[in-house]
């Protein structure tokens, strides 16, 4: 690489000293085969120049994107790592925007980075040392010249950083403003707020424009400054040609060397400038890269205590959490639930349910109290293995623009075909599955686009059975399925609960009732606990309550006029 | 060959379209594009004058100090052309591609399926790369315009020195253009799998930061970035590839430089040694030929350039279209104001009056094949009168989110016909829109504003009951819980919302709205058992809103509960996408096998209970 570059620079300027060589031996008289001669190796090394030059640009972007690509991959595994209350706050677009946009940016600085900044630096240097030989006073006003030119210049590009850091900021909204909304297409249609969109796009736009327009300008009026200081430099350059070639100290061709030379250096000097510039603008993705690696996750890795395989006990100790001070959500929780044991979790929204199972996936840590699986905290085994150890299925399924065995093994490679084939068939997707083209390797399109809500929930019990915890946690998970789907599952539930311990959270009454125990919770705390028999017969508890309010709930008559 | 010329006809049209979009900017770029390229032609006659008077090889016009001055004042001016050239191409540039992404994402919010298409993410990418893209060929050209009166300019000169050499000196040039020309296959295919590559990196990332819990519940991090890295890798090639016959190209530009630099050496030298050719004219004919950028071969570099952003727009502007099914390409740069300056567009408001109400909706004959998986709904006919509620019933997978999206326009239907009292809807996506008709689709989209913009969506508070729909949709505890109410920020898609709270404040969005017929589908999944019987008492407080004279609301209900069927007055039982009984919930009862099982599967926890 480095002899590429050098061997690319050495033949850059050998080629003007052949112009030179030409003209005085021309107006020399020399002969004409000598002038010939000339042309040809003129032309010869510019074509190995040119040769050259695109290798070593192919190399370094090669180097530089394989580099990049790195960095994308830590990144992404990063901000992976970064607890919820991360993400609650930033859109996915503006998440992309760190790891591809600012990314990609330094990936295309990179790859120029050597060929332009260093091969101008190196071509500058070596035109300065030439000259240095020629004349020293010509070499040393012109050193002179290139520092102030290049001094200028940087000054001139620093005062334009904050405007692109603006830049990159609004453009970002703009890209995070837009997928928000194509991914809610239909609810605005349906609620006729296309034209308040529309509006609402047009303020996200202008800010986009305005604040590249003024970068643009900014940068612009440092090019100005820059060029007129270059402009001074080659008139300076002019004068003290003349007079040395008056006081005949210097050739004509000497002359015209230094000119070329200088207009040489426009070209390198340019791509040093337009260089600092982009490494301005760089700059702030570097530094916003940098704060993003930075952003330690709140919740610490445990240091490693090992889990029991099989179903796990769950015992909570005086629990407290709150997302934000003074708004407690779970108020000093204390329960106890053996391995193997169901547990029905009921509760108006907002009680605390989902809450609580993010405390046992360490989503979030609990302020005060602790929660032992089998009698050890979760605090201490690894979060990946107390992850791997507990199931999760949620309505809201996520599904992957990917092959439908991706989606179902979220891309774990160890997971066998045949392993995933017996999830589908214990679970009653056979049906489904033998509707696919392309059986697992079919693309799921975007947006689980042709699948249905239900179905949608069906993959994620088909997720949870592949990855086989021993806690599950289900949480509303059937809420969309209609009652005939849900029969049909009760099967694959009984496969998928077995040798278990698992909470199921639920709305509807009807599917807490394979619950060994049931817990009720209202604003953080604990409103009954039991088993479910128990609290089934007794007609005074909350929960047979609920069970009768539910029917009365579903019957026409209680609401008529 | 038709197709060709048609296509060729709509590039036109499309291309002409964005520069008449502002045509007082384009003709003020081009006036600048003449300054800013064809000033520096100056440079170089100031530089000849310059050697030929040191050499003494013409008669003395100016002095020393004179040429050097006047070559400042040459350089000072082409600076005011490009400043006021950069900030008339950035506001142009700008106002292209905010007239672009505008139509682009105005024809997403008005045309029907869409996002089964292609992912939100991939969307954005085309319409950040591909918009420019699309634009690079009407700005490159404003540079083209300058190059090419500067290479006129710069070619009468030369010829008037040497015609014989600048002709020389001309034959690489000619071959580099059509070099390029043939190279455009290439070009455009190998662009087109670096988008791909992209599109597919990006998407991968809006999926994976939409599903980060799941990511990491399920423990799969590591996974994922490995499927990542896959994408990436596939990227890189792509890329490198692109790159590489890019630099090619350029180096190609480089080397007819030399070539043509060559020539004039090899065939000036015989006249320099005869005196015929000065060291100036020299000088001259390198820097307008091969130094420097503003010259001939900057014009024929520039031109190649256009060619290839010509097919490189190609690419993207299929890319754009493929966003679109069945829209122009002319619908891109339909004119409309961009807002770049000024007020913004006000949002109007419709308010409810007698020509909204509904007497009756008919539909006939509604279809709808999803083309992936070949299921849908077929010959579907409904009836719903005012102030009744419809319940929509159904197995997973029989067609009932489909049915609503046929009826409503969001999907594109295959055969049927939809009748507002009578009349018939040309377009439903249009008509069945507050205030005659609301939508909560089943999991319903919130966006990163606040809990109170995201109900109001634009409508003015002052004249909308906003305390009514809340209550309706059983919010105003929620309400009282968030640190702001109304004002409350949500986060992305209202992730700092609970599950039953972005459900309901989609219903209070709906409700709001006071539409006459009311569209839910199973508006009840994320919710409790009290909430639920709350919401569907507030629903459906028919009686009292005939008492106090209100307008009595239609339903038409996608629900499995029994809540719901209950309150029905007609249930359509749906099954493989076909209407399997129509009726009241007890004849179904009676004589539906199928509504037997729906009914029975919701029994078991009441039963035990």
């Amino acid at each position: 690489m480095a002899l590429l570059l050098l061997g690319g620079i050495g033949l850059q300027l050998f080629n003007p000293l052949i112009m030179r060589y030409f003209i005085d031996t021309a107006r020399e008289g020399g002969s004409l085969q000598q002038l010939t001669l000339a042309g040809l190796l003129f032309i010869g090394v510019g074509m190995v120049h040119q040769t050259v030059s695109a290798f070593a640009s192919y190399v370094s972007s090669d180097v530089s994107w394989r580099a990049t690509n790195r960095l994308r991959s830590d990144l992404t595994r990063h901000i992976l790592s970064l607890d919820m209350s991360f993400h609650n706050r930033r859109t996915p677009g503006e998440l992309i925007e760190r790891v591809d946009g600012d990314v990609g940016r330094l990936a295309a600085f990179f790859s120029d980075f050597v060929i332009e900044l260093i091969g101008g630096v190196l071509l500058t240097l070596g035109v300065l040392f030439v000259l240095l030989g020629e004349d020293w006073r010509l070499g040393a006003i012109l050193a002179a010249f290139v520092a102030v030119y290049l001094t200028v210049h940087i000054r001139a590009q620093t005062m334009s950083v904050s405007f692109w850091h603006a830049e990159r900021q609004a453009s970002a909204e703009q890209s995070g403003f837009l997928e928000e909304r194509l991914s809610g297409l239909r609810d605005i249609r349906a609620n006729g707020a296309i034209a308040y969109m529309m509006r609402r796009f047009h303020e996200v736009a202008r800010r986009a424009f305005a604040t590249a327009f003024k970068a643009d300008l900014i940068t612009d009026v440092g090019w100005t400054i820059s060029n007129i200081v270059f402009a001074t430099g080659f008139a300076v350059a002019m004068a003290y040609g003349a007079y040395l070639f008056q006081v005949n100290a210097v050739t004509i061709g000497t002359v015209y060397l230094v000119l070329h030379y200088l207009q040489m250096l426009h070209t390198p000097l340019n791509r040093i400038q337009r260089q600092v510039e982009v490494f301005q603008s760089i700059r702030v993705g570097i530094q916003r890269v940098g704060e993003l690696r930075m952003t330690e996750p709140e919740i610490p890795d445990g240091p490693g205590a090992v889990l029991p395989s099989g179903p796990l006990s769950v015992a909570c100790r005086n629990v407290c959490f709150s997302y934000q001070p003074e708004q407690t959500v779970l108020q000093d929780l204390t329960f106890q639930l053996d391995s193997g044991k169901v547990l029905g979790l009921l509760g108006r929204t907002g009680s605390g349910k989902t809450t609580l199972s993010r405390l046992l996936f360490r989503l979030y840590d609990a302020d005060d109290g602790s929660i032992c699986l089998s009698g050890t905290d979760i605090r201490k085994p690894r979060l990946s293995d107390l992850r791997a150890h507990v199931g999760l299925v949620t309505q809201d399924v996520q599904l992957f623009q990917a092959t439908v065995r991706d989606n179902l093994t979220l891309f774990d490679p160890s997971i066998h075909d045949d392993r995933v084939l017996a999830g589908l068939h214990a679970l009653g997707l056979d049906v489904w599955f033998e509707s696919l083209p392309a059986g697992l390797d079919t693309q799921m399109p975007p947006g689980g686009g042709g699948l249905s809500a239900g179905e949608a929930q069906l993959v994620a019990f088909a997720r949870a059975f592949l990855k086989d915890p021993g806690l599950l946690i289900l949480d509303e998970a059937s809420s969309r399925l209609d009652a005939a789907t849900e029969r049909r599952l009760e099967r694959a539930m009984d496969v998928l609960l077995r040798n278990r311990t698992a909470i199921i959270i639920a709305h509807r009454l009807s599917t807490v009732q394979r619950a060994d125990e049931i817990m009720i919770l209202k604003a953080g705390q604990i409103e009954e606990y039991g088993t479910y028999t128990k609290l089934a017969q007794n007609a005074d508890s909350i929960f047979s309550g609920l069970l009768r309010t539910g029917l009365e709930g579903y019957s026409r008559d209680s609401n008529g006029p | 060959m038709t197709a060709m010329a048609r296509k060729k006809a709509g590039r036109r049209r499309y291309f002409w379209g964005l520069v008449r979009f502002s045509p007082w900017l384009f003709f003020l770029g081009v006036i600048l594009s003449l300054g800013y390229f064809g000033f520096p032609l100056i440079i170089g006659l100031i530089l000849r004058a310059f050697l030929d008077t040191l050499t003494g090889e013409t008669e003395i016009r100016f002095g020393i100090w004179s040429l050097v001055i006047l070559f400042l004042a040459t350089r000072l001016t082409i600076q005011g052309a490009e400043q006021g050239y950069a900030a008339t191409y950035a506001y142009f540039e700008g106002k292209l591609k905010t007239l672009i992404r505008g139509n682009l994402f105005k024809c997403l919010l008005q045309s029907v399926d869409v996002h089964t298409v292609r992912g939100p993410g991939e969307i954005v990418n085309r319409m950040d790369d591909d918009i420019d893209g699309a634009i690079a060929p009407v700005t490159i050209f404003l540079a083209v315009i300058g190059h090419a009166m500067a290479a006129v300019f710069a070619l009468a000169v030369l010829l008037s020195v040497n015609l014989y050499i600048t002709l020389l000196a001309f034959i690489p040039m000619i071959a580099i253009v059509f070099l390029t020309n043939a190279m455009g296959g290439r070009i455009q295919s190998r662009r087109q799998e670096n988008r791909e590559t992209t599109g597919r990196v990006t998407g991968f990332l809006v999926d994976l930061f939409g599903a980060v819990q799941a990511v990491k519940v399920a423990n799969s991090e590591a996974d994922t970035v490995l499927h990542f890295d896959r994408l990436n890798e596939a990227r890189r090639i792509a890329v490198i590839g692109d790159r590489l016959l890019n630099r090619l190209l350029a180096s190609m530009n480089s080397t007819t430089t030399n070539l043509a630099t060559g020539v004039i050496l090899i065939f000036a030298a015989e006249l320099m040694r005869r005196g015929d050719f000065s060291v100036g004219d020299f000088a001259l004919f390198v820097s307008y030929i091969a130094l420097g950028e503003f010259t001939v071969l900057a014009f024929a570099d520039r031109l190649g350039g256009l060619m290839a952003a010509l097919k490189q727009a190609d690419v993207s502007i299929e890319r754009l279209r493929e966003l679109l099914p069945g829209i122009a390409q002319e619908a891109m740069v339909r004119h409309r104001p961009v807002y770049l300056r000024g007020d913004f567009p006000s949002v109007p408001f419709i308010k409810k009056n007698s020509t909204h109400c509904l007497r009756h909706l008919r539909a006939e004959g509604l279809s709808y094949r999803h083309s992936e998986t070949g299921r849908g709904v077929n010959g579907i006919d409904l009836h719903l009168a005012a102030g009744t509620v419809t319940v929509i019933t159904g197995r997973i997978g029989s067609g009932k989110t489909t049915l609503l999206d046929t009826l409503l326009g969001h999907l594109p239907r295959d055969a049927g016909d939809v009748y507002w009292n009578g009349k018939h809807v040309p377009d439903a996506a249009s008509f069945l829109v507050p205030p005659r008709c609301a939508y909560t689709p089943q999991v319903p989209r919130l966006f990163s504003d606040t809990v109170g913009d995201n109900i109001l969506l634009g409508l003015p508070e002052d004249r909308v009951d906003l305390t009514a729909a809340i209550r309706k949709a059983v919010m105003e505890d929620d309400l009282e819980t968030l640190e702001n109410g109304l004002d409350t920020l949500i986060g992305p898609r209202g992730a700092r919302l609970s599950g039953g709270q972005v459900l309901r404040t989609a219903a209070a969005r709906m409700f709001v709205r006071e539409p006459e017929l009311v569209v839910f589908d199973d508006l009840s999944s994320a919710l409790d058992v009290d909430t639920e019987r709350i919401l569907w008492n507030r629903v459906f407080e028919q009686p009292e809103m005939i008492r106090t004279g209100r307008n009595v609301n239609t339903y038409l209900v996608v629900s499995h509960r029994r809540a719901a069927l209950r309150r029905a007055d007609n249930i359509i039982v749906l099954k493989d996408g076909r209407m399997d009984a129509e009726g009241t919930l007890d004849a179904l009862l009676e004589g539906c096998y199928e509504m037997q099982r729906l009914w029975q599967g919701d029994l078991g926890a009441s039963e035990r209970g």
